[in-house]
């Protein structure tokens, strides 16, 4: 059983995989999703559930992973990844078909009041509230996966909001000065060295911004 | 239900800070604990989990490492940083805040007694 638990896994990553080989992130997340889940399995086995119950209650406590995924390895690989079928054996019986899917993008991420351990009472309770869950889920993460996008863009962390705040800041009062500063002593050759020290302010700023990251 | 895990699910870094705040510690070893403590009422799938993992790993508040084979199984252990720890204060007083407007409010409608607002 923990063969079929391994081939779930290394099937929800496959996809993955092919489109961003030798990633060592996604390498890693595998690895640390594997282990758990083994982890899991054996405890739930220890706990008296049949390797069969133990398998849908480890399966079902993965949850949709392709935003991670995307996350992780960048690119369009999660919707793919979704609705791929991962390379596991799902004939047993007709509930075991119906759990060894890849989770659904409509499946809850939390469960609570013992949906999970306990197996998968109430989890479908109340369909119309989890789509708009998810809906909600799907925007809360947006930024996230475009942060994360910019960051595989670029190799380097996305700049802060804060930063672009500070910036705008800094570069309205140097033109404000320059203009004051300029008509007050109607000395224009030598003002525009505000521009310069507003360069190495906002260079600060950024630098500043750059190490508390 | 569905409530419940509304609220809950817009907790989850303070809930993963929490259980770092007791030691480094290690995924599945956290949804563990936090299943024990509820009795089995709450547990976190893993997709949220590790998404958790990341989000607050990029924004400082944990680091990861890799358990030494010696001591046991290969881990992907988590710590709390002193950012993180500051962090979880924060979200402390703010669930503390929160949690106090909520209750007003909902005795507001049921003249003190919180059951009473299942009925209207």
């Amino acid at each position: 059983m923990k063969d079929r638990l391994d081939a779930y896994i290394q099937g929800l990553f496959a996809e993955a995989e092919r489109r961003s080989p030798a990633n060592r992130r996604l390498a890693e997340l595998k690895e640390e999703l594997l282990l758990n889940t083994r982890e899991k399995y054996d405890d739930l086995v220890a706990m008296g559930k049949s390797p069969e119950a133990a398998y849908r209650v480890a399966v079902d406590g993965i949850g949709d992973i392709s935003e991670l995924l995307k996350a992780v390895a960048g690119g369009a690989v999660a919707d793919e990844a979704a609705v791929d079928t991962p390379a596991v054996d799902t004939t047993a019986d007709g509930e075991d078909a119906d759990t060894a899917r890849p989770p659904m993008a409509q499946e809850p991420e939390v469960s609570a009041n013992g949906a999970n351990r306990g197996g998968r009472d109430g989890e479908n309770d109340d369909g119309d509230d989890e789509n708009n869950e998810d809906e909600d889920d799907e925007n809360d993460e947006g930024e996230d996966n475009e942060n994360a996008d910019e960051e595989a863009r670029s190799g380097r962390p996305p700049r802060s909001r804060w930063y672009a705040l500070v910036s705008g800041i800094i570069w309205t009062v140097i033109l404000c000065a320059y203009f004051f500063v300029s008509f007050e002593t109607h000395a224009w050759g030598v003002t525009w060295i505000l521009f310069i020290m507003g360069i190495a302010a906002d260079n600060v700023a950024k630098c500043i911004f750059d190490l508390r990251r | 239900m569905s409530i419940t895990a509304d609220l809950i699910r817009g907790h989850t870094d303070a809930i993963i800070l929490a259980a770092l705040m007791q030691g480094d510690s290690y995924g599945y070893r956290i949804n563990r604990s936090m299943c024990d403590l509820t009795d089995g009422r709450f547990e976190l799938k893993e997709a949220t989990l590790y998404t958790a993992f990341r989000r607050l790993e990029e924004s400082g508040y944990i680091r990861s490492y890799w358990g030494d084979e010696a001591t046991g199984a290969r881990r992907r252990y988590y710590a709390i940083t002193p950012d993180g720890r500051s962090a979880y204060r924060g979200m402390v007083r703010e669930w503390r805040e929160a949690s106090e407007l909520l209750e007003k409010l909902m005795r507001f409608g049921s003249d003190g007694d919180v059951s009473g607002a299942e009925q209207i």
